[in-house]
């Protein structure tokens, strides 16, 4: 007698745990403290929020399930987080709760070239400043390696107008560059 | 054909052709061999390519320099979570199992962490309904930084609640998916799927490569700094005593009011266990009994011959850290922390399942095995002074280095330097 087939239960495909967070820790931290250095200008901080933002994103309770897009989600997190002066007590706080490091010793660069290397940074500072805010998300976070896929779903644009969003982006950049060095040389 | 426009040559630069034609938003209904087919044909677009491209590598460069030049990753210490089916019923008997396992560990060290980390799994109709009634759309998506944090004794307690009731009040989705979990962090192999153990060991081997650095940079540094004079000490290699400080003062929480937090402690014949969730919102699994407590005591660093006044304890996710007050002959008191960082390795602890009560009578002796091992390589660790300062009350602070540790001392200034290194060295830990 052939036995009567039973449609077996749908079964809940995993969607919790099974994202490997180590990996995606240690592929995505540098790119999200320049990320978020170029939004708060601060390495220090840059570096804490970037430690929340992967505390949060661990934090099963927070945020319940896995995301698709593990990386996506930890710079969308830490997107709200430079955003949002009011957690900074909570950020201290929680600093000491997920990462303790040894601070890496660094080498004091020659005076001259740290001058130097300051002034860059101010000019570009100063460039990146004078873009949109849409502009200088969606640049900031092509140059953190999200695809465009990702820009459009972090940034609410429609895939189509990123590269036209980057396009002007950069142009922006470039020329914004160009007018402050052109300043400071006739200074 | 029209010119492509500078978004589409853009994306060409940007390697990003086939995700705008996979989202239909390339012109025209073009393919993107189409544009590469009339990149080789169009001199004029071609040009414009060229000039796009220098464009981008001097946006780069912008960037560039906008940027930290090197950032260093420093080391996960939460590495893992664990999905698994249960609920959150086993609260008690997960405690219970890591009470149980967890005991030789914790007897043996200063306070080794445990972490417990409870997860649910919500069907994603309930993550997009979650979402939905939190607000507007990418900000209400990354809830995380928006959500509200506990704060305070009370909100966290009720948190703790929360997070129990929400289990308990939700019968006909733990019927469907109700995977809670109380995973003892970190975790390995036997309760990853086989695919991921390979993984996960190169993570751990990563991580323990990773802790030998630090260790090796560590006896070097203080090897370095023997042969100095104090005076002549260089700022502290690994954390300024100034942050150190008002961090350990911010989370040196007494044992006692820590556990107080947790509600109603879980009684053993052998130890009492308590859960506890720290400002934050992980979840601590911490136990003492009397014995323990000395054996706590007894791996911090203190000044010999100092009669004590009591000890405090606090924890974090890679970090412990142990507070000494002590009294010293002409009655001056002193202060005595003792700071390290706690390297979490996967392969540390892991207890996720109902083990047999001989097996985590193992697991226990195997925790009582690493204590021992890491007390007995602790125990060759020199003392060597760092750095010190005044403190407005007239005593000196001073920090020293004992291996992977640190030390801060409070004393008064009528103790030198030297002496109060050798009291710590020969404090007969």
């Amino acid at each position: 007698v052939p036995r009567p087939t039973v449609p077996r239960p749908t079964v809940p495909r995993p969607t919790v745990g099974m994202t490997d967070w180590a990996a995606v820790y240690r592929t995505t931290y540098p790119d999200l403290v320049r990320y978020l250095h170029r939004k708060v200008w601060d390495e220090e901080r840059a570096c804490d929020l970037a430690q929340e933002a992967f505390a949060r994103a661990i934090d099963g309770r927070r945020s319940p399930g896995d995301p698709a897009n593990p990386r996506a989600w930890v710079f969308r997190i830490a997107a709200n987080l430079a955003l949002d002066e009011a957690r900074l007590v909570i950020r201290r706080r929680r600093h000491l709760t997920l990462l303790r490091a040894e601070p890496v010793q660094v080498e004091e660069p020659d005076p001259v070239e740290r001058l130097e290397r300051e002034a860059r940074e101010v000019a570009a500072r100063a460039a990146l400043e004078r873009l949109s805010d849409r502009d200088r998300e969606a640049l900031l976070l092509w140059d953190a390696g999200m695809s465009y896929v990702e820009i459009a779903e972090q940034t609410g644009l429609a895939v189509g107008a990123v590269g036209t969003t980057l396009a002007r982006a950069r142009k922006r950049l470039v020329d914004a560059h160009a007018e402050l060095e052109a300043k400071h040389a006739a200074h | 054909m029209p010119h492509i426009d500078d978004g589409v040559l853009h994306a060409y630069l940007d390697g990003a052709l086939a995700a705008l034609g996979d989202a239909g938003a390339l012109p025209e209904g073009m393919a993107p061999g189409d544009v590469i087919a009339h990149l080789e044909q169009c001199a004029d677009c071609r040009s414009r390519l060229e000039l796009e491209r220098s464009t981008r590598e001097r946006a780069g460069m912008v960037l560039r320099d906008a940027g930290p030049q090197r950032v260093h990753t420093p080391p996960l210490a939460a590495t893992d979570v664990q999905r698994r089916r249960g609920s959150w019923l086993p609260l008690a008997w997960a405690a219970s199992l890591v009470l149980a396992v967890g005991a030789g560990w914790w007897g043996n060290r200063i306070g080794s962490q445990y972490v417990l980390q409870e997860q649910s799994v919500m069907e994603s109709a309930d993550l997009e309904r979650g979402d939905a009634s939190s607000g507007s759309a990418p900000r209400a998506t990354a809830a995380p930084a928006a959500a509200p944090t506990p704060d305070g004794p009370q909100t966290r307690q009720n948190a703790f609640d929360a997070a129990a009731r929400s289990h308990d009040g939700a019968p006909e989705r733990r019927a469907a998916v109700p995977e809670t979990e109380i995973v003892l962090e970190p975790t390995l192999a036997d309760t990853v799927p086989q695919s991921l153990a390979a993984r996960e060991a190169s993570v751990a081997r990563t991580q323990q490569a990773d802790a030998a650095q630090v260790a090796t940079r560590s006896a070097q540094a203080a090897a370095a700094e023997t042969s100095r004079p104090l005076a002549a000490a260089p700022p502290p290699p690994a954390v300024r005593l100034e942050t150190m400080t008002s961090e350990l003062q911010a989370h040196a929480l007494p044992y006692s009011a820590f556990s107080g937090q947790a509600g109603d402690p879980l009684i053993d014949a052998a130890v009492t266990a308590f859960v506890a969730r720290d400002s934050a919102g992980q979840v601590f699994w911490r136990e003492a009994n009397a014995q323990q407590q000395l054996a706590l005591r007894s791996q911090m660093f203190a000044l010999s011959d100092g009669a004590d006044l009591g000890f405090d304890v606090a924890l974090e996710i890679g970090t412990q850290a142990g507070r000494v007050r002590q009294r010293l002959e002409n009655d001056e008191h002193v202060e005595v922390v003792t700071w390290e960082q706690h390297q979490v390795r996967l392969d540390e602890l892991a207890v996720t399942g109902a083990a047999s009560r001989s097996e985590s009578r193992d697991s226990t002796r195997a925790g009582r095995q690493r204590g021992a091992d890491a007390q007995a390589k602790a125990a060759g660790d020199r003392v060597v002074p760092l750095s010190e300062r005044a403190l407005p009350d007239g005593r000196i602070e001073r920090l020293f280095a004992a291996g992977s540790r640190r030390i801060i001392v409070r004393a008064p200034a009528t103790l030198s330097a030297e002496q109060v290194r050798e009291r710590l060295q020969s404090s007969g830990r």
